[in-house]
């Protein structure tokens, strides 16, 4: 079901030219600009696949192009991840019901060169933190090359309509979806950054002084991006959690809800029961009562709630209980999510006999953390460290966000778990430095460096950058 | 911290490529407790995710069962291509 | 205090733990990581009794045969699904022809076909350009993961040890003899020590003063795994010499797993882009159908090369005791078990009945070097 009325969202102004998609051969109502996981959950298409192995439905994870859980069969393509591929008109969609066989009489495709595209830095990642990085690199005088995989910039800012706190120049009372916007235009304005979008980075490799970023261009052709600097602002993923029938539709990462209502203007179902209640667990509960959806409770394993309390506190007034000392035992469902059993726990995590409550949904949301994406710092050899303060396993690197690889940078969520707020001031500070170590960039922007730096001391102050704070004293290294 | 308890292993999925808890638990239950191992016995974090989702959890079912700490348990590398790749992309036809 | 201390855990150290327990020896193994971290979990997976000499057809011939005895015993993937060698040149058939009749007269069903008949056994085969191919039907592969670790398995059941995450920092040897092994976890005192640890087997050799010339280098090969696609359509290991020595079969899993032979010398091990850009190159050749599956990730392992591509297996006379059991390049993973069989004999008996005189670590030092072995999957 598409959502029609939204207190902040007008989705009627922003979608596209309706066009026809096809599933299994019935025709579906879509519109331009979204993506095809999108369109057909809006027409209650919930089961994307079933698994080969055990013949386990599939549905939407992500919705950020990470998981595989969304894989399905695209004009005869098998394997094509929905989530981040756009509807075209006429598009014949399938579930993939076995594992390939392929045809026996396949001629050798013809050889060709990839295209290549030389810059001065190499941004991976078009969130908050590689906007502001590819801003800030172009300012400094840098020629910006900056990838995403998605099919518009933003990242998750995307999906926030709520207001930011922090200060004036932080973009504070403004909504995240305002801020994507406002950073787009920026980037839109210099001529010396070039946006690729739907561009998959697949390798990050060192050739002598430049380094070199293999991508994929909407899954069919490979590009070569080489540049002085690189930097990495490939943002998080969702934490999964074991419980039974875990993997059932209608399990989601809280991002892919965010995603599904606010980007595209999709209900994600009717009665909802939420895992975690950090920060992103109780923003996700006020955005769902905002599109009309119900939120059932908000269950978390620790003690107390782990987000602001402002924000805690506007969803009680909401009336949704949350329940702390909780944890999720099962999901139940024949092919998709039909209700949830929850218990209490005690001090060691083990469920309490006789605690189990049951909750009638249709979508259970995780919120249960997110980790940053390492992979491609990871496979290039950065050096990694184990920091959960951070989110998990993080890179090792200095105060201008240079990682153990001298220029490879990396800022934002890849490099901690923090907030969209911290990820522009790290982008920012990384866009210069890179600009700074390709022998871009004129001295006096150190100080803009020191300004965001101090910007970031201010904002991780407070008794939330506490936890932040050990974590970086692990990582951040002279 | 993760729950184990009071769920069946048999339904609870590590890995959306069809590997349950009781694929690592009796893995496990062999005296086998290397991630890296379990890893290739199991094949959790060898499929197309390429472990994004699957690999920290089935780390945390070894912590949780072993005692090990988190930071022991060191991450298989990440290799290229990070995203699955089609032949004939790289062959730019 | 252990009979005899066995240095590295691969496969081959393993499956000899395995057979000295079975003797009942006492025995230890030492690994630097995990069980199969250095070179086996990292191998094409393929065995194969197509070689082009007596001593290695008759040493492979063993090796299946107890390939077969174990997988059953122990419960692990084994399966008979053929080599097939693409040739492409009059030259090339003329070569194999002679390694047909050597592999028939002991006893292995080795025989030329015809491209039509190629295609037959793997539909996908682009044929074009293949004058015959060479077929054993009585090859195969195993799964590494779980074969080693049945051998690691069985072998702790006999009272073996199997130490991990043990580094071996030197080899303590007093006039001539062998009193035991310094590593990161302590000392184990030994009388006997087997250098099973292939890519590393010139610096342990180092450390115990091995005393003769035995030069076995370490040389990075690169493979792919693909994502899976329906059993049973690539089942034997294709192999081509004219696409730069490439091999490909399907895993029991459904993924295509396979390399090209772009060699580097060294102990890096880092993917490289240029080999995802060689080993596309010349798959898509052989099997132009794989275009369009995806490659899921590219690894490498260790070919651990002497001059002959022959392995060293033996007893250093001058150190009491020593032995030298190293230097497979891409074929330790097949013989591992008659390796195993043959070198608890030598260390039991004092001889084997196999004929590893082939295999003498002194060669190198005498200058007789072996006709080259196929070092390939």
């Amino acid at each position: 079901m598409r959502l029609t009325e939204h207190p902040i969202l007008n989705f009627q102004e922003r979608r596209g030219k309706k066009v026809t998609i096809y599933f299994e051969g019935q025709p579906i109502e879509a519109y331009e600009g979204e993506t095809i996981v999108m369109a057909l959950h809006a027409a209650g298409i919930r089961v994307l696949a079933h698994t080969f192995q055990k013949d386990r439905p599939r549905g939407l994870f992500c919705a950020i192009g990470k998981c595989a859980s969304c894989l399905m069969t695209v004009n005869g393509i098998p394997n094509v991840r929905t989530c981040i591929t756009l509807v075209e008109d006429g598009m014949q969609i399938t579930k993939q019901k076995a594992k390939p066989k392929l045809p026996t009489t396949a001629k050798p495709p013809k050889w060709k060169d990839p295209e290549k595209i030389d810059a001065d830095i190499v941004i991976i990642g078009g969130g908050p933190a590689g906007l502001m990085a590819a801003i800030y690199a172009s300012d400094a005088g840098a020629k910006v090359a900056l990838l995403d995989e998605n099919p518009m910039l933003g990242g998750q800012l995307v999906k926030q309509t709520h207001k930011f706190f922090g200060k004036r120049e932080q973009f504070a009372g403004v909504r995240g979806v305002k801020i994507a916007d406002i950073l787009e235009e920026e980037v839109k304005k210099r001529e010396n950054i070039k946006v690729f979008l739907e561009t998959s980075a697949i390798a990050l490799l060192q050739e002598d002084d430049t380094k070199l970023v293999v991508g994929v261009r909407k899954n069919k052709e490979l590009v070569e991006f080489r540049g002085k600097a690189v930097i990495v602002a490939t943002g998080a993923m969702e934490r999964m959690i074991p419980f039974e029938n875990n993997d059932l539709p209608g399990i989601y990462g809280a991002g892919a809800i965010q995603t599904l209502m606010n980007t595209y203007g999709v209900k994600p179902g009717d009665r909802v029961l939420i895992i975690g209640a950090g920060n992103v667990g109780l923003i996700l509960a006020y955005q769902l009562i905002q599109a009309g959806v119900e939120v059932k409770a908000i269950v978390e394993a620790l003690p107390k709630i782990g987000g602001y309390f402002v924000h805690a506190a506007k969803v009680r007034r909401l009336g949704v209980p949350i329940l702390t000392r909780h944890t999720i035992l099962r999901a139940e469902g024949k092919e998709k999510v039909e209700r949830a059993i929850v218990a209490q726990i005690d001090e060691n995590w083990k469920p309490i006999p006789g605690t189990e409550k049951v909750f009638e949904v249709d979508v259970i949301a995780l919120a249960v953390g997110l980790r940053p994406s390492i992979e491609l710092l990871h496979q290039v050899g950065c050096q990694i460290k184990y920091a959960p303060e951070l989110g998990g396993h993080v890179v090792i690197r200095d105060k201008r966000l240079e990682t153990t690889i001298k220029g490879i940078f990396v800022a934002g969520d890849s490099a901690g778990i923090e907030e969209a707020t911290t990820a522009m001031l790290e982008g920012k500070i990384a866009g210069i430095a890179a600009a700074l170590s390709a022998g871009i960039a004129s001295p006096e922007w150190l100080k803009e460096i020191e300004k965001a730096q101090k910007e970031l001391d201010e904002f991780r102050s407070g008794p939330f950058g506490r936890k932040v704070l050990k974590g970086l004293e692990k990582v951040v290294v002279e | 911290m993760i729950n184990l308890d009071k769920i069946d292993p048999e339904k609870t999925f590590i890995c959306g490529c069809d590997v349950t808890l009781k694929d690592i638990l009796d893995v496990l239950d062999e005296g086998i407790t290397d991630l890296e191992i379990i890893k290739r016995l199991t094949r959790v974090g060898m499929g197309f995710c390429q472990g994004r989702y699957c690999i920290v959890t089935a780390a945390q079912v070894i912590s949780a069962k072993t005692g090990k700490d988190m930071k022991e348990i060191k991450l298989p590398t990440s290799r290229i291509p990070i995203k699955p790749v089609k032949i004939k992309v790289i062959a730019n036809e | 205090m252990s009979e005899v201390t066995i240095i590295g855990g691969g496969i081959t150290g393993v499956a000899l733990a395995y057979e000295l327990a079975k003797r009942g020896y006492e025995v230890t193994v030492l690994e630097r990581r995990f069980i199969g971290s250095g070179s086996t979990f990292r191998c094409g997976t393929g065995i194969r009794q197509q070689f082009g000499d007596e001593a290695n057809i008759q040493v492979m011939k063993r090796s299946v045969e107890l390939w077969k005895k174990y997988s059953e015993d122990f419960g692990f993937p084994f399966t008979q699904s053929g080599y097939l060698f693409l040739l492409y040149s009059e030259e090339e058939i003329e070569d194999f022809k002679n390694n047909i009749k050597l592999q028939n007269k002991f006893g292995v069903p080795t025989r030329l076909i015809t491209p039509e008949e190629a295609k037959e056994i793997v539909p996908l085969l682009n044929i074009e350009d293949v004058l015959a191919a060479s077929w054993n039907p009585t090859d195969g592969k195993a799964d590494p993961f779980k074969a080693t670790m049945a051998f690691a398995r069985e072998a702790k059941e006999l009272g073996a040890k199997i130490y991990e995450y043990t580094e071996v920092k030197d080899i303590v040897v007093e006039n001539g003899e062998i009193k035991g092994v310094k590593t990161n976890k302590g000392f184990f005192s030994t009388g006997t020590v087997v250098n099973a640890t292939n890519a590393w087997a010139k610096l342990i050799n180092a450390m115990a003063e091995v005393p003769i010339t035995i030069p076995i280098e370490p040389y990075k090969h690169q493979a792919i795994i693909t994502q899976p696609m329906k059993s049973g359509q690539i089942n034997p290991m294709v192999i081509s010499f004219k696409h730069r020595d490439a091999y490909l079969t399907q895993t029991a899993h459904g993924g295509i797993v396979g390399g090209v032979g772009l060699e580097e010398h060294g102990y890096d091990l880092t993917p490289t882009y240029e080999f995802l850009k060689e080993v596309t190159k010349q798959f898509i050749q052989i099997i132009p159908a794989l275009k369009d599956l995806r490659i899921l990730r590219v690894w490498a392992g260790f070919y651990a090369k002497t001059p002959d591509s022959n392995p060293a297996i033996g007893r250093i006379n001058e150190i009491d005791e020593y032995y030298i059991v190293a230097g497979f390049s891409g074929h330790g993973f097949m013989m591992a078990p008659v390796v195993a069989e043959g070198v608890a004999d030598l260390i039991t008996k004092g001889k084997t009945n196999l004929p590893f005189w082939w295999y003498d670590p002194y060669r190198f030092e005498r200058g007789e070097l072996r006709s080259k072995a196929i070092q390939m999957g």
